[in-house]
């Protein structure tokens, strides 16, 4: 099977410091991986790199079989390979329907001056899409604030939305960025089997940072753990979870115990 | 999860959907025929010359919003009127250019001129691209002023032509208005339906989140060129109608104080919508006139207006009127 996503030995320097080193991994079409590590481990620098928001200091990123490294994050997203921010999830002042509109950007097939012209074709276009989003508000219960500025949403919301504007770009890679922080752990809950279902009604691969340890071993199918921004184990959640260097790298060694 | 929705919304909704439909084309009608004849029933020039200056400031404003619409504030924009105004009247003077070709070829070669500057500026954020803008004006000032045998240094060009359409010369105040005012509703229905468009949706989304916006697909660097180049291109050639206007052009036309001057009306007028532009303009061109008596006091009341109106109505004047009309019709206007 071809990997959707190949990380090839890529590092990221900042300065002195190795934030990234060497670290390689696949990720395959259908599943749901977890990238995984101690604080300061690379987690976050690794995500911004694969999704082109800085570029690696070395090694090579495939992706649908093509290099992305070095393109604008904005090519990246029309190849398929969206990202959901940790913070910065939404448009604030925007309504809900328009943040997700927003979302489509890229999958929405007008020509710019066509779209200036409000020709017909871009009427069609634009309510297809319209109802291509009105649909995504649906399945992650959003459509009755639909017509709400997006910052009136709680907390719980907003997140949604920002997965729901990601979906918007069509992805065949959703990264997401810590999709549960903050969340209390019933609303974690829930955020976890909307993933699963997403994973399946939307046809999507995804790659996920997560600190909430049971959420991400009950519902990835692979993990990547990072330490010190080196890769030190890969597998199904039941070996990692028994794996020597991960507990050291979590709780610290004996020694230093 | 789901919040109570007020009840009225639902009840008052055919009511304020037909509003919504006759009232804005009911609103553009009467102040078309308004513009049109009002003009006719004044004898006195100076307040055809005020309505000149209004609708060409609004230009301006309107221009400067589209720039600021992407999230960027240039504090170099009357030098791009200004260069418009030099391109035309140079070759108006030296090749006998046509005013109204002169026009077309100023926004050209502004608008190229604004792709290249900001390939390079729009690199740079926030601050810095305010620093680099305000520094870019000052040049243009200085080499306006030092360049002699161009443009004529400090003494400025004389005897610059009026527009001529068909050999008809809007030589008169009353003449050029009607242009201005045709120019006007050209600039304001081309920006209406840019920000209507896919274009409007990518800058407001740049505006307000940037790296969501990169992250939604939208190419930040392209479109803000885009926003830089169409509204630095109206302002050169709003800038080129102006000087076969007044017919004079000086290193002194536009400078850094007309850059503060937009950026006011702007402010003053809410700098969010298209309207905000025009009533900025429409409220702080005459001001100069009334507060002809307090000479040297001007920057200070400028000052004084622009911070009284970021305390008090963050969104500048048309959050009164929409305010207003929030309360009359019982409902928030859509955004």
């Amino acid at each position: 099977m071809t990997a959707l996503l190949q990380v090839d030995a890529i590092s990221r320097r900042f300065g002195g410091l190795n934030a990234l080193k060497d670290v390689s991994f696949a990720i395959h079409p259908g599943e749901i991986v977890g990238l995984i590590g101690p604080n300061g481990a690379g987690k976050t620098t690794c995500f911004n790199v694969v999704s082109g928001v800085m570029p690696p200091s070395a090694g090579a990123i495939r992706f649908d079989g093509r290099s992305i490294v070095g393109k604008k994050p904005s090519e990246i997203v029309s190849q398929g390979l969206v990202r959901t921010f940790q913070a910065t999830t939404i448009f604030p002042e925007a309504t809900v329907i328009e943040n997700v509109m927003r979302g489509a950007f890229s999958t929405t097939p007008v020509s710019m001056l066509g779209s200036v012209f409000n020709t017909r074709a871009t009427r069609a276009t634009m309510s297809a899409t319209h109802r291509r989003c009105e649909l995504l508000l649906d399945r992650l219960s959003l459509a009755p604030l639909a017509q709400r500025k997006a910052r009136e949403l709680s907390y719980g919301g907003q997140r949604r939305l920002g997965v729901a504007i990601a979906l918007a770009a069509r992805p065949k890679l959703l990264m997401l960025d810590e999709p549960v922080a903050g969340l209390n752990p019933e609303e974690a809950a829930d955020f976890g089997r909307l993933i699963r279902e997403l994973h399946k009604t939307e046809n999507i691969t995804i790659l996920l940072v997560e600190h909430h340890m049971r959420l991400v071993m009950g519902l990835c199918d692979r993990l990547v753990v990072l330490d010190h921004g080196e890769k030190i184990a890969e597998g199904v959640p039941a070996d990692i979870r028994a794996n020597r260097k991960v507990i050291e790298a979590y709780l610290g060694t004996e020694e230093a115990a | 999860m789901h919040g109570p929705r007020p009840p009225a919304i639902d009840q008052d909704e055919p009511r304020i959907a037909a509003r919504r439909r006759w009232l804005p084309a009911a609103v553009i009608v009467t102040l078309l025929a308004l513009a049109l004849i009002l003009p006719q029933l004044t004898t006195n020039q100076f307040y055809v010359h005020l309505a000149n200056l209004m609708l060409l400031n609004s230009i301006f404003a309107i221009s400067l919003g589209l720039i600021a619409s992407v999230g960027q504030i240039s504090l170099g924009h009357a030098a791009f009127v200004a260069a418009g105004a030099y391109i035309s009247a140079l070759a108006a003077l030296s090749f006998k250019l046509p005013p109204l070709l002169g026009i077309v070829l100023a926004g050209l070669v502004t608008g190229l001129a604004a792709v290249a500057l900001g390939k390079i500026l729009l690199r740079l954020r926030g601050v810095y691209f305010v620093l680099v803008t305000f520094l870019a004006g000052q040049v243009f000032t200085l080499v306006a002023l030092n360049w002699e045998s161009v443009t004529h240094g400090a003494n400025g060009l004389l005897g610059i032509p009026a527009i001529s359409i068909f050999g008809f010369p809007l030589s008169t105040r009353l003449r050029f208005y009607y242009f201005a005012l045709a120019a006007f509703i050209l600039v304001i229905t081309f920006v209406w339906a840019l920000m209507r468009s896919q274009y409007g949706r990518a800058f407001r989304s740049i505006a307000e989140n940037i790296r969501l916006a990169e992250s939604s697909g939208i190419d930040v660097s392209h479109y803000q060129i885009v926003a830089f180049a169409l509204g630095s291109g109206i302002a050169g050639a709003a800038g080129a109608a102006t000087v076969h206007y007044i017919r004079f052009l000086s290193p002194d036309s536009f400078t850094f104080n007309d850059s503060i001057a937009y950026i006011t009306m702007l402010v003053v007028g809410g700098r969010h919508t298209l309207i905000g532009g025009v009533l900025g303009a429409a409220f702080l061109t005459p001001l100069p006139e009334l507060l002809r008596g307090f000479v040297g006091a001007q920057h200070i009341i400028y000052g004084a207006i622009l911070l009284g109106v970021l305390l008090f109505i963050p969104n500048g004047l048309v959050s009164i009127g929409s305010s207003l009309w929030r309360k009359s019709s019982g409902t928030e206007e859509p955004k």
